[in-house]
């Protein structure tokens, strides 16, 4: 079930993100086209240049030296995490095992710490409440980014609580089970939402869309 | 006896005229359930082989027999198709069953059979057993039928069939609901080859005389008895007890309502070796109230339901299902349950708190909760099919032999991990091209004379010198601060040297309760005057060893030059001066010769193996492997996971090898409690970079007494991998930090979260007052 839901998901989700990314700049006569093209252009960049100026555009350079380790750390360990997850429970259609289990649960541990870093300091510019709500000159920030951005810690904190549960002997058998599903949508909720946030603030000047 | 013939006569008219007695007697009414959930009385009469009526009172009354006394109700035919039967196919892939074991162990022979070819199993019928020699052997534990019941026109030229009769099922060694039952009983005529009176002396109805063993090959059951031999060939009959009669002939079988666990546990038990029979587990199901029909059912056709993961679709039994652990304490929740309710006998559904889905998918339920736990020494087991239990009287039936061990973990044929036992082969092997096959215990028992019977011939000579009256003491022999003496078993018991210096060279004794005098005490041989007193002595020591065996040479005593032997019943005294020792020593003479009694082989030989489990040295398998090579052929000997040979310098080498793997097969009871189950005490029991769940080793055992032995750890039975399970394992050091870890992060997410929201929720709502 979760297969289906997954992929449906995830290839749905990357097509409507498309089409909202190029609704910007074409009509949408052309979108497959232009989809097409992006997608060869990023199959082409082999060294993922794009993804380097985009994490260095908005991970690093936006933050203060002494903290661009906790939003690369969160990155890459999302990445990793996200990769070997959606294998398993996406492509291999099986529990995860072996070195790929033990790597997974010490990112998740560095993923979580990450984290609360990156809400700790970044809670601000993404207030859910509106700046004309508070009587304040509105950000740079769009409402989506703000919602994408609680809406991936959200899906964070039920990945590192259930992730928690998974370790602790208080649920039977059943619920256990039910908590391992827990994880995988939330895993599922967090890329979505990752991805998501990711294409609404790519290219955009000043993070807006 | 004409009474007698006459009715046989008859009797074999009837069953001229009805061959097929065997199922044209049921009554198929009686084959199917009425539904009512009552026992029947059983008073019925007795039926013979030729299915007369048995009168108890008659001079020569034949045993009953299951096969017509119980066909008017119950259909043998469908019965003997059944599980215990040998007779239904078994999908070994899915669950291997304990195989038969064939210990002999002067050969250093324990050799596993299975009529199903189990892996590491051999087929009795590929080494030439045939199904006679195989319930000679195993008669003692079979339930009857299969094996013992061959049909004549199967049966192998040199069986006694014709006189012992066959071995037909024996209903009441289960049913039977009365105490007089009696599994020794039964084991004591299967030896002695009363294969058709087995039954009835097992059953209590009757006591039964005679050895079949014993009678002439050309002997059967239409001879009758022979009045002229009533002490030795004396043909096997049994005297009814009248009283369990009534007056039309009638018996009254006590048949249990359900099968009592002590019958199934006749040839079922299995204990730690050394355990006190008060510190064995009961299986917590026993404990409950549960007996084994309660999950081991079967109907007619005795398709015993064996309860494991997988029979429904291995037997094409679809019940089958609803009886494994999951069946009962998972029911429709389980992974393969189709049609099985949960809580069958008030089974309670497991919490399993907190442990990960994989252990389900991976591990059977047995794993954790069956069996001994795992811990560093793996638990030697004796079990009642391969040590002979359960048999009582004079003799001591039971063995040490073969070595059992558990629990190993192995993948079952539903591919998860689960308990077993294990046993590993020793066998003298002849190493063809094609096939290799064992040799028999008695191919090897042939060939090796002077190898291999160097306990028995010490024994002999000790058990021979025993007989003597006069000698005061037991005659022992003494060397190296160890006294050997013969028992009652044609064995040598070993004991330390009791009091005083111990002699270092090998020392005839007698033992005494104040220690240990020479046999012969030292004298002088050319004296003038003969000290009678001792030579008299000597001749009784002589007469005594005259049977031993001549072609050996002559039993002597020799001492300062001069030999002392008996010459046609005669003593004679004779100079030799080859042997003169200190000390008057038994000797052989030969014709240019005289060698000890005993050599200094035999001495090296006992001196390595007294006391100890093991049979055979490493001398002596390099010797029996210079017989073999003499004949011809590659030979090896199995033993301790390994194979030995000789080398090209004729030297012993070892190495792993397919024939040396050990073989096991899967236990399930008992089990244990949920608080002693395997995990109980959290995940570092099985979790860590040393548990003995993964990383104990066993030693492989055998009879050979040797350093070249093979050792593996229980992990190399799971098939996984170990640098990773040690790894996973330390992981666990460190996963209290992980979680304190997470619990914080989580806590602090959430509070985040929880303002986040709250704030924009309260604002929305106005229940927060915007800011100016």
């Amino acid at each position: 079930m979760f297969r289906i839901i997954g992929w449906s998901a995830l290839l749905g989700s990357a097509l409507v993100l498309a089409y909202l990314r190029h609704r910007r700049t074409g009509s949408s006569a052309t979108f497959m086209p232009w989809f097409i093209d992006r997608v060869r252009g990023v199959l082409r960049d082999r060294r993922f240049q794009g993804v380097q100026e985009w994490i260095d555009r908005h991970l690093i350079r936006p933050n203060p030296p002494r903290l661009r380790w906790v939003f690369l750390g969160m990155v890459l360990s999302f990445l990793l995490l996200a990769l070997s997850g959606l294998l398993f429970s996406l492509l291999l259609g099986r529990p995860m095992f072996g070195i790929v289990l033990m790597g997974h649960v010490s990112l998740g541990a560095v993923f979580s710490l990450c984290l609360v870093g990156v809400v700790l300091i970044r809670a601000r510019i993404y207030r859910l409440d509106l700046p004309e709500q508070r009587g304040e000159e509105p950000p740079d920030v769009s409402p989506a980014s703000r919602w994408l951005f609680w809406i991936f810690v959200l899906s964070g904190l039920m990945l590192v609580t259930s992730a928690l549960l998974m370790m602790l002997p208080l649920f039977a058998q059943s619920l256990h089970v039910m908590t391992v599903e827990i994880h995988r949508y939330s895993a599922l909720g967090a890329v979505l939402a990752a991805a998501a946030f990711a294409v609404l603030n790519l290219d955009s000047p000043g993070g807006r869309d | 006896m004409r009474h007698f013939l006459g009715r046989v006569a008859l009797t074999a008219l009837g069953l001229c005229l009805c061959c097929a007695w065997g199922s044209a007697q049921v009554d198929d009414a009686h084959q199917t359930w009425d539904g009512s959930r009552t026992v029947p009385v059983h008073r019925i009469p007795l039926k013979d082989e030729f299915n007369q009526t048995i009168i108890p009172t008659e001079s020569y009354a034949l045993p009953y027999s299951t096969r017509t006394t119980c066909a008017p109700c119950h259909d043998y035919a469908t019965i003997r198709g059944g599980l215990h039967f040998e007779s239904l196919p078994r999908d070994w892939r899915r669950r291997p069953g304990e195989p038969w074991i064939w210990v002999d162990p002067a050969t250093g022979t324990v050799l596993p059979l299975s009529l199903h070819g189990e892996p590491g199993t051999w087929k009795p019928m590929d080494l030439g057993l045939s199904p006679w020699d195989f319930t000679l052997l195993f008669g003692r534990h079979m339930t009857g039928g299969g094996m013992g019941e061959i049909e004549i026109g199967e049966r192998d030229p040199a069986s006694r069939w014709e006189v012992s009769g066959i071995l037909e099922i024996n209903c009441m060694g289960c049913h039977n609901g009365s105490r007089l039952q009696s599994h020794s009983e039964w084991a004591k005529q299967v030896m002695r080859q009363n294969f058709r009176w087995a039954g009835v002396a097992a059953s209590g109805l009757g006591d039964v005389d005679g050895m079949a063993s014993r009678l002439p090959p050309t002997w059967d059951i239409y001879d009758g008895p022979n009045p002229d031999d009533t002490e030795w060939a004396v043909v096997p009959n049994v005297k009814y007890r009248t009283e369990a009669f009534d007056s039309k002939h009638r018996v009254f079988f006590d048949i249990a309502d359900r099968v009592e666990d002590r019958r199934c546990l006749t040839c079922h038990s299995v204990t730690p070796q050394g355990s006190r029979r008060f510190q064995v587990a009961d299986d917590v199901h026993a404990a409950a109230g549960l007996g084994c029909v309660d999950c081991h059912r079967h109907d007619l056709g005795h398709r015993m339901i064996r309860g494991y993961e997988g029979e429904a679709e291995a037997s094409d039994y679809p019940a089958a299902e609803a009886f494994t652990c999951r069946g009962c304490h998972l029911g429709d929740q389980g992974n393969h349950v189709r049609s099985a309710p949960a809580g069958r006998l008030g089974a309670p559904r497991p919490r399993h708190a907190g442990i990960p889905a994989v252990h389900f998918e991976r591990l059977a339920c047995t794993t954790c909760h069956a069996g001994p736990e795992a811990r560093r020494e793996f638990t030697r087991v004796r079990t009642s099919r391969a040590n002979r239990l359960g048999i009582y009287g004079i003799a001591d039936w039971s063995m040490n032999f073969p070595d059992i061990r558990e629990p190993v973990f192995v993948r079952n044929g539903y591919g998860r991990i689960s308990p077993h036992r294990i046993l590993w082969p020793s066998l003298w092997i002849r190493l063809d091209d094609d096939v290799s096959r064992p040799l028999l215990p008695m191919e090897v028992a042939e060939r090796g004379a002077g190898i291999l019977d160097v306990e028995p011939k010490i024994a002999q000579i000790l058990a021979l010198l025993s007989l003597n009256p006069d000698l005061e003491g037991i005659p022992v022999l003494g060397i190296s601060g160890n006294v050997f003496a013969a028992n009652l078993d044609g064995e040598l018991d070993v004991f330390p040297w009791p009091e005083g210096e111990a002699e270092s060279e090998a020392f005839w004794g007698l033992r005494s309760e104040t220690g240990v005098d020479p046999i012969i005490p030292d004298f002088d041989p050319a004296a003038e005057v003969p000290d009678t007193e001792v030579e008299t002595h000597i001749q009784l020591i002589l007469e005594s060893l005259a049977a031993l065996d001549p072609q050996e040479g002559t039993p002597a005593v020799i001492h300062r030059g001069f030999a002392y032997r008996m010459q046609e019943g005669f003593p004679d005294i004779v100079e030799y001066l080859d042997q003169s020792g200190e000390r008057p020593g038994l000797f052989r003479l030969r014709e240019d010769s005289a060698d000890p009694l005993v050599s200094e082989f035999q001495l090296r030989t006992i001196l390595a193996l007294g006391g100890r489990k093991e049979t055979l040295t490493e001398e002596q398998v390099r010797l029996m492997l210079e017989v073999f090579a003499r004949e011809g052929g590659r030979f090896a000997y199995v033993s301790g996971g390994r194979l030995f040979r000789l080398d090209d310098s004729g030297a012993l080498e070892s190495f792993r090898d397919a024939a040396a793997e050990p073989v096991y097969w899967p236990l399930a009871h008992p089990v244990r409690p949920a608080q002693q189950s395997l995990g109980i005490q959290g995940c570092t029991q099985c979790h860590t970079e040393s548990s003995s769940f993964f990383f104990a080793r066993i030693s492989a055992t055998g009879p050979l007494l040797t350093e070249q032995i093979d050792t593996r750890s229980r992990l190399s039975f799971m098939g996984l991998d170990q640098p990773y399970q040690r790894l996973f394992g330390l992981t666990f050091r460190v996963r209290p930090l992980l979680k304190i870890l997470l619990a914080a992060a989580a806590v602090l997410l959430g509070s985040l979260v929880l303002l986040a929201w709250g704030r924009w929720l309260g604002r929305t709502t106005g229940l927060i007052d915007r800011r100016k």
